[in-house]
């Protein structure tokens, strides 16, 4: 079974210039004094609850994405890549370790909040979304 | 479920092009150019209405209805239209040609209100870069020959946005193919 939390983070990683933005720190969960420097740009994904289809084989999950920077501006700047992603996406194909998956969209549901991640001392930009993930596998 | 099932469901939305009647329609994989329009952006969903109700017929050897005629089908495309350059206004209202333009000083941009008696023929894609059930690939419902009906009320607030709400209704073509006189659905499969 393709996991929606897992397509969504492939679907990021493959964006080229939000990639090359961040570049390639993308993850589940922050990797901040473990490989990655402090500030830093940086994308987190999290699975967040969400609603769930009853007949569908498809995953619908909503998530907590979380784009960190060396100040607001520059989490603010990796959100803007995250927006042009999510406007763009429909109907796309990703690799998981499940196989192949087809995202059919990547919606926000939010408007963005400026926060700090006291803890770790970085500027961040939170916001939520939501995905529609086939499933299974396509061929 | 078989491997491509999930191609089936179709998500995102179209784009909406219109030209005049007898234009050709471009490949399926190829963006429409010019004499092809793109109109502006939509908001919210866009539909296509397959309207045509059955009419049953009864017999007194029967008690259920033993024969089903469709005496009249009324293809509909409807789309909110927030793109409102006074080309995309007029094409709505009657046609873009009807925009004249001022150099000015100022420069202006005019578009008569008044839509006359027999509204402009159009024809009309509403395409879809993913809209096949088959794979990754576009998709597209083209019409012939058709007409905006409706009564567009642009509407204008402090937390809003105005917009036009596009009713197109599609009318018989002779010149197209026996079936296809209402229009077809063309996508890619591979």
């Amino acid at each position: 079974m393709i996991i929606a939390q897992e397509a969504a983070i492939a679907l990021l990683k493959q964006d080229h210039g939000l990639n090359e933005l961040v570049e390639q720190r993308i993850a589940d969960k922050h990797r901040f004094g473990n490989g990655w420097s402090v500030p830093c740009k940086a994308i987190q994904v999290r699975a967040d609850g969400g609603p769930t289809e009853l007949y569908l084989e498809v995953q619908r999950q909503r998530l907590e994405i979380i784009c960190y920077g060396e100040s607001h501006y520059e989490a603010l700047r990796v959100f803007s890549e995250l927006q042009s992603v999510c406007r763009r996406t429909v109907k796309q194909e990703v690799s998981t370790w499940q196989g192949k998956g087809l995202v059919y969209w990547l919606n926000l549901v939010s408007a963005p909040s400026a926060w700090r991640d006291e803890e770790i001392g970085v500027d961040a930009i939170l916001v939520f979304a939501e995905i529609a993930v086939a499933e299974n596998p396509i061929s | 479920m078989a491997g491509n099932e999930p191609y089936g469901h179709l998500v995102g939305p179209c784009k909406v092009y219109i030209a005049p009647v007898g234009t050709a329609v471009p490949a399926v994989n190829a963006v429409p150019t010019s004499p092809w329009t793109e109109l502006g952006e939509t908001d919210g969903e866009q539909e296509v209405s397959h309207a045509g109700t059955l009419t049953f017929f009864y017999d007194n050897d029967h008690s259920g209805p033993v024969k089903a005629v469709r005496p009249q089908e009324d293809p509909e495309v409807t789309f909110t239209l927030v793109n409102l350059t006074l080309e995309n206004y007029g094409a709505i209202l009657d046609t873009a040609s009807d925009v004249t333009s001022d150099a000015g000083p100022p420069a202006t941009k005019k578009l008569p209100v008044k839509r006359g008696s027999v509204p402009t023929e159009y024809a009309l894609i509403l395409r879809g870069s993913v809209l096949s059930p088959y794979g990754a690939y576009p998709g597209m419902y083209v019409f012939p020959r058709g007409v905006f009906d409706g009564e567009p009320a642009p509407t204008f607030s402090k937390d809003g946005r105005a917009a036009l709400e596009c009713s197109f209704r599609v009318l018989e073509d002779d010149n197209q193919a026996a079936g296809e006189e209402l229009g077809w659905i063309i996508v890619q499969t591979a």
